[in-house]
């Protein structure tokens, strides 16, 4: 454990991953708008599970603005080459159960295929028991739906007070359209802070993120 | 709680418009001058007194604020500002279930105020007794001068009828047809036995003048009989006409003396038959038997002229009576239209009559209606505190409402996801969780 306690909305959202998925899953977080908060609920809520006892990995899918490396204070993580075998992806030790990884590559999403990028989801599941997709902005590239249907979930995230924008109204259509399976609504930012409104951070339960995550070890664990 | 959630929301908002608001009060309460009120008291009396909601309860407080009392008001008290801000000024509402109604008048001046209440409430007691008992007087000085001008036109129509009568009676009456053909009739008989006897006269003046002219010979006759000088002549001439011939018959012609003789019958023949040519030329006027001929020819000639102008006098009069009778429609329909006239306004009168008989009587009735008494004037004006407190209490409560309003509608019209009912029902997906703002 890092540092305090989490948000108790992360632990909602594991409790109710728990009880919807069985373990190994994949799960996307993806939004309609930059900024939604996307990278910093992937962040806890793989922190979470990593706390829960599950062996996790955490992707950055975003390549509009790939976080998660400075996210996690590991630095710029780097993409593999492909996506045929797990062993490409050369995955980073963030925190105790927890690794991290980037397909954030332009070259690499150029090659990628659904199938190919399904494959690559079975692998990691079959190496964590939760995988974390933090994804860009689902019409902002195809990379975005492709991962939504290759993970077990969607969760849509979106930053409570910012202004209803249209494809708020079709996100959710569009995704089942693909046959996504979209879990539910989590909404980031809210004043009163996680569920229970103990107003923790997401991150690092104190507020700031990027300092809080010691550097892991370098490959699998 | 969604209440709350909104003006939590927009509390900027909702803070600086009561700062705002509770600032201007505040300033207000301070700069404003202080404000007098005086109270006078009125009391109504009449049928419905002790009636709730009664007419004269709510004539009571209309009537004060009426234009004519206020403007009455304001002209007592040599007041120059608007009628609008002199009524805003006043107070005036009947307690329930009473007859007694206080009218308030707030001002700056405390004497103002105080002669502003008073002037009200006398100048309502004077409107009332207006409204109640002066429309009578009204009225009655109207259907006065009404009944007076039907007077004088009826009397005006009556008298052009007499003087159309009178100058004309035998067309003014109803009978006028009848009566000129009468007149007619008898001017026409009267006539006939005129002419017929003209007719008479003027073959007597015929007869005359042909008896006159058989009469001459006759009258040259009578002049020389009795013309001495001729009768001498005559008597001569026989004489010695006579002697001739009788010497003629006894001689010769040759017996002495006889042609002399003859000779002076022939002379004595001349002379006599000249003396004739000179009474000749005597006028016959002269024969008295001619003259008395002539008398009654000119006698008759006058009865004949007589009867001329008489007939010719029946003629105007029978010409003038048909002029009449072709005129008598028009003066007919003329007279008809006038006994019309006179008749409407006979029955305007009338009616004039009865209305004013009816309103003595309303008028009568509405003495006992009811008064309205001035029985307590306005002596002291106090401070009008109790109305700024409350008009602060009401400006800040407006300011509260002004700022809830302004908040509800910012917020209406705000298109951000502000709660969790409106993100699940903008993606219509459940939520699972919140997290902090990161």
């Amino acid at each position: 454990m890092m540092n305090g306690s989490l948000d108790p909305g992360l632990i909602v959202i594991r409790t109710t991953l728990e009880a919807t998925l069985k373990a190994p899953f994949s799960v996307a977080l993806t939004s309609t708008q930059p900024g939604d908060g996307k990278s910093a609920t992937a962040v806890g809520l793989a922190r979470c599970f990593a706390d829960a006892g599950y062996r996790t990995a955490i992707v950055d899918a975003n390549p509009m603005n790939p976080s998660i490396g400075q996210a996690l204070g590991v630095g710029v993580l780097a993409a593999p080459r492909s996506l045929e075998t797990v062993t490409a992806l050369r995955m980073t030790s963030a925190a105790p159960n927890l690794d991290a990884g980037s397909i954030a590559d332009a070259s690499l999403l150029q090659a990628t295929s659904s199938s190919a990028l399904r494959s690559f989801a079975a692998d990691l599941r079959g190496l964590y028991a939760v995988t974390i997709w933090d994804t860009g902005n689902l019409f902002g590239d195809a990379l975005s739906i492709q991962c939504a249907t290759a993970c077990d979930g969607v969760l849509i995230v979106v930053r409570y007070g910012r202004r209803v924008v249209p494809d708020d109204a079709r996100i959710v259509a569009t995704l089942e359209q693909v046959g996504a399976n979209v879990i539910g609504i989590v909404p980031t930012g809210y004043p009163g802070g996680g569920t229970n409104g103990a107003g923790r951070n997401a991150l690092s339960g104190s507020g700031s993120v990027r300092p809080s995550l010691e550097l892991g070890r370098v490959g699998k664990s | 709680m969604a209440v709350f959630e909104v003006l939590w929301r927009q509390r900027l908002v909702v803070a600086l418009i009561l700062v705002v608001g509770i600032a201007a009060t505040v300033f207000t309460a301070l700069t404003q001058v202080p404000k007098y009120q005086a109270t006078a008291t009125v009391l109504y009396t009449g049928h419905d007194a002790g009636n709730s909601l009664s007419l004269g309860q709510l004539d009571m407080a209309t009537l004060v604020t009426s234009q004519v009392v206020t403007t009455r008001a304001m002209r007592k008290l040599h007041v120059n500002e608007s009628l609008a801000d002199f009524t805003a000024a006043i107070a005036a509402r009947p307690a329930y279930q009473s007859n007694v109604m206080p009218i308030s008048f707030t001002s700056t001046d405390s004497e103002l105020a105080v002669d502003g209440a008073n002037a009200l409430a006398h100048g309502l007691r004077d409107y009332f007794l207006e409204v109640t008992r002066g429309r009578f007087d009204g009225l009655s000085t109207y259907l006065d001068n009404a009944i007076r001008k039907r007077q004088q036109q009826v009397a005006e129509l009556d008298h052009r009828l007499d003087m159309a009568s009178a100058g004309d009676p035998a067309l003014a009456g109803d009978d006028a047809m009848t009566v000129l053909n009468a007149r007619l009739n008898s001017l026409l008989a009267e006539r006939d036995h005129s002419a017929a006897e003209l007719t008479g006269s003027q073959a007597q003046v015929a007869a005359d003048s042909e008896h006159l002219g058989a009469m001459a010979p006759l009258a040259r006759k009578q002049i020389a009989d009795t013309d001495y000088v001729y009768r001498a002549l005559q008597g001569q001439w026989a004489s010695d006409a006579a002697q001739l011939a009788s010497q003629r018959s006894a001689y010769t012609s040759a017996y002495p003396g006889m042609s002399g003789l003859s000779k002076k019958v022939a002379g004595e023949g001349n002379a006599v038959n000249e003396r004739l040519s000179q009474l000749d030329e005597t006028p016959s006027e002269q024969s008295y038997a001619y003259v008395s001929a002539l008398a009654g020819r000119d006698y008759h000639s006058s009865v004949a002229a007589g009867g001329e102008a008489q007939v010719s006098a029946y003629d105007r009069e029978i010409d003038q009576v048909r002029q009449e009778l072709a005129r008598l429609p028009e003066v007919g329909s003329r007279l008809a239209a006038m006994r019309r006239e006179r008749d409407t306004a006979r029955a305007a009168y009338d009616m004039l009559a009865q209305r004013r008989e009816l309103l003595l009587a309303e008028q009568a009735q509405a003495a006992t209606t009811g008064t309205i008494e001035v029985i307590d004037e306005a002596r002291v004006a106090v401070v009008s505190s109790r109305r700024g407190v409350l008009l602060n209490v009401g400006a800040a409560l407006g300011f509260l409402l002004l700022a809830i309003t302004v908040a509800f509608l910012l917020d209406s019209a705000d298109r951000r996801m502000r709660s969790m009912d409106s993100i699940s029902e903008v993606y219509g997906k459940p939520i699972i969780a919140t997290v902090k703002a990161s």
